[in-house]
């Protein structure tokens, strides 16, 4: 059984004995960016040697400052693993992405076609958004019982909105609106985030609005880091498909190089990185010490990434039944699914249109 | 769009007699990882349980439209003039056979017999089940192998996949299961 | 999925290969043991593999359970290997 790893050490991760095997360093890691750097590792390996094996290892996500070789991006090319990169901030900074065994000719054929072709496209598109502010809807009727007074009705009126915009998207003739469609929504959804945290969580931790460069308060940093997460959770799940994932459908090929991963994270944001916030927030396993400043921007520490990150593993991997394959699914397993859905859509939209993930449950 | 690379194997036809739509992904080039996991197993068993003596062979045939076949065989016994097959379970027996069958049909077009000009036999084998099941080509299957490899020719030039089977209980097995239906 | 537990014990001339072939499959837990889920597949390269290996009075054992969750470890000492997917 093949899971992901994350590696928060820095130090060397290295091919040996046809195996991977991390060599810890235990001195301070120095920024990525400081002008004065000569690309060394910031210190040298001091004997702490992990192996672990590779036949479990489905991805890696590197947070630590790793060095690598050639020899070791072989060896992960020759066993299919994917590698995620995050620079010193926390930020995704970039995959290292194999060589795709499972692509199909033909069905990347039908992606740029659908990518081509202006209502196919749109057709995709709206549904990405759909199901995106459908599982927003979600998340909010969840918390919305708890609240009074005016949290209450403030609350009432997004979820009118919201429903209204959901309900206009068969109108939406172009991608732009659609996209200013989903961005209001979602402003108007952060704007109720200190009623879903309560009163005390949300006085020390204020939203006031989105901002990603450079986050600019706790609440940012925690949104970039989990969609960073969630984007590339998404890559490593359409690694394991036919997919071509730079060719996508609400977003532009050149936003980032995995666009497709973009479109099909939207639908899953609400449900991974929202409710992970709100729980690592309300139940204090993250707070206010976990954070840094850095160049007028506010970033999650090492120790608030680790906490982050193991909740989110144990979050991808909860199950839910599924009802058609009458089966329990993960999380993580549903995004697969919904490449699944990507491909019948592909081969037959008329007859299998597809239509994003609404949260069943 | 006819395809001029289309090569019909014995493991399509199998995929096609299953399930028409499973056969059509394969077309497609729609491979999954469970696919390929068990095909690795098989290999595996293939190798660890059997004597390294009999070979791997491969026969290219023409069927009678011209539709280019090809065999990739397991192992064969040309001294006794067995075809072999290695499966894990049998779970989807009557397709594994019509493999086999498939196989002996090639080397019948080819006019390929024993030394002493007996047709070779097929043999399934199942070693984690410690059982072996004969297989035979009668003059019936001509007829219907041909069918099969005519409607795979239509099928890979078939712009939208056929549907999914009646039979859902069918497809719990499948590795395309979740393509399906997820 | 299915857990296993692997301990072998083999001539010390075949130690070193051994140790590597458990390493790429599974965690090391301490001397000539190791545990960790594998697929069927996973499991049949494994074990044709050691069979290969091995010689003369060597012999390895797999304990497989159903799911780790029917793991009890109890553990004394010094816990020697890592099993973690956070380093």
């Amino acid at each position: 059984m093949k899971r992901p790893y994350y590696l928060f050490s820095s130090g060397r991760l290295k091919r040996q004995h046809n195996t991977l095997a991390l060599e810890k360093t235990s001195g301070e890691r120095l920024p990525d960016d400081s002008p004065e750097d000569e690309g060394v590792p910031s210190s040298l390996p001091d004997g702490g040697r992990t192996q672990f094996p590779i036949e479990s290892v489905d991805s890696l996500f590197l947070f630590g400052e790793i060095d690598i070789n050639s020899k070791l991006i072989t060896f992960l090319g020759q066993q299919g693993v994917p590698a995620f990169f995050f620079d010193y901030y926390g930020n995704y900074s970039a995959t290292l992405y194999p060589r795709e065994n499972l692509l199909s000719g033909r069905l990347r054929i039908q992606q740029a076609h659908h990518y081509l072709s202006p209502k196919r496209r749109l057709t995709l598109a709206k549904a990405f958004v759909e199901a995106a502010l459908f599982n927003i809807e979600r998340v909010i009727k969840y918390y919305q019982p708890r609240l009074e007074g005016d949290a209450q009705q403030e609350t009432q009126a997004t979820l009118q909105a919201l429903v209204r915009d959901r309900g206009a998207l068969p109108l939406t003739t172009d991608i732009f609106t659609l996209m200013a469609v989903e961005g209001r929504i979602r402003d108007r959804y952060y704007k109720l985030w200190p009623h879903f945290l309560g009163k005390e969580v949300a006085s020390k931790f204020p939203m006031n609005k989105r901002e990603r460069r450079p986050p600019s308060n706790e609440l940012n940093a925690l949104i970039s880091f989990g969609n960073s997460l969630c984007y590339s959770t998404v890559v490593r799940q359409i690694y394991r498909t036919a997919l071509d994932p730079t060719i996508a459908f609400l977003h532009e090929p050149g936003d980032r190089r995995f666009s497709l991963s973009l479109d099909i994270a939207e639908i899953f944001k609400p449900l991974l990185v929202d409710r992970a916030i709100f729980r690592l927030l309300k139940t204090g396993e993250i707070n206010s010490k976990h954070f840094e400043k850095h160049l007028g921007g506010c970033y999650l520490s090492d120790a608030g990434r680790k906490i982050f990150v193991q909740h989110w593993d144990e979050r991808l991997s909860k199950t839910v039944h599924h009802r058609a394959l009458d089966k329990k699914v993960s999380y993580e397993r549903l995004i697969r699914l919904e490449c699944y859905k990507l491909i019948r859509h592909l081969s037959d939209p008329a007859g299998n249109t597809y239509q994003g993930l609404h949260m069943w449950w | 769009m006819i395809s001029k690379s289309l090569r019909i194997g014995g493991m399509l036809i199998g995929y096609y007699r299953l399930c028409p739509r499973k056969a059509w992904w394969s077309l497609r080039g729609i491979a999954m990882e469970q696919e390929s996991d068990a095909v690795a197993l098989g290999r595996l068993l293939d190798e660890s349980s059997y004597a390294r003596s009999d070979k791997h062979l491969e026969i290219e045939a023409e069927a009678p439209d011209g539709t280019p076949l090809v065999g990739k065989i397991d192992r064969a016994n040309l001294k006794h003039g067995v075809l072999h097959e290695t499966k894990k379970g049998r779970s989807c027996e009557d397709a594994h056979r019509w493999q086999l069958r498939f196989y002996l049909w090639l080397l019948y077009r080819n006019g390929v017999t024993r030394a002493d000009g007996v047709p070779f036999s097929g043999q399934l084998d199942y070693p984690l089940l410690r059982r072996t099941e004969a297989v035979f080509l009668e003059a019936e299957h001509y007829l219907e192998l041909e069918k099969n490899v005519a409607a795979i020719s239509s099928l890979a030039i078939q712009e939208i996949p056929p549907p999914v089977l009646t039979q859902r209980s069918f497809c719990a097995k499948c590795s395309f299961e979740e393509l399906c239906f997820g | 999925m299915p857990y296993y537990i692997a301990v072998y014990d083999v001539n010390q001339k075949r130690v070193g290969r051994m140790l590597k072939l458990f390493r790429r499959y599974l965690t090391w837990i301490q001397n000539s043991v190791f545990e960790g889920e594998l697929t069927h597949s996973q499991f049949k390269s494994l074990e044709t593999e050691a069979d290969q290996l091995m010689k003369d009075s060597d012999g390895v054992i797999f304990y497989q359970l159903r799911d780790e969750r029917y793991v009890d470890r109890i553990s004394l000492g010094e816990e020697k290997g890592e099993r973690s997917r956070f380093l």
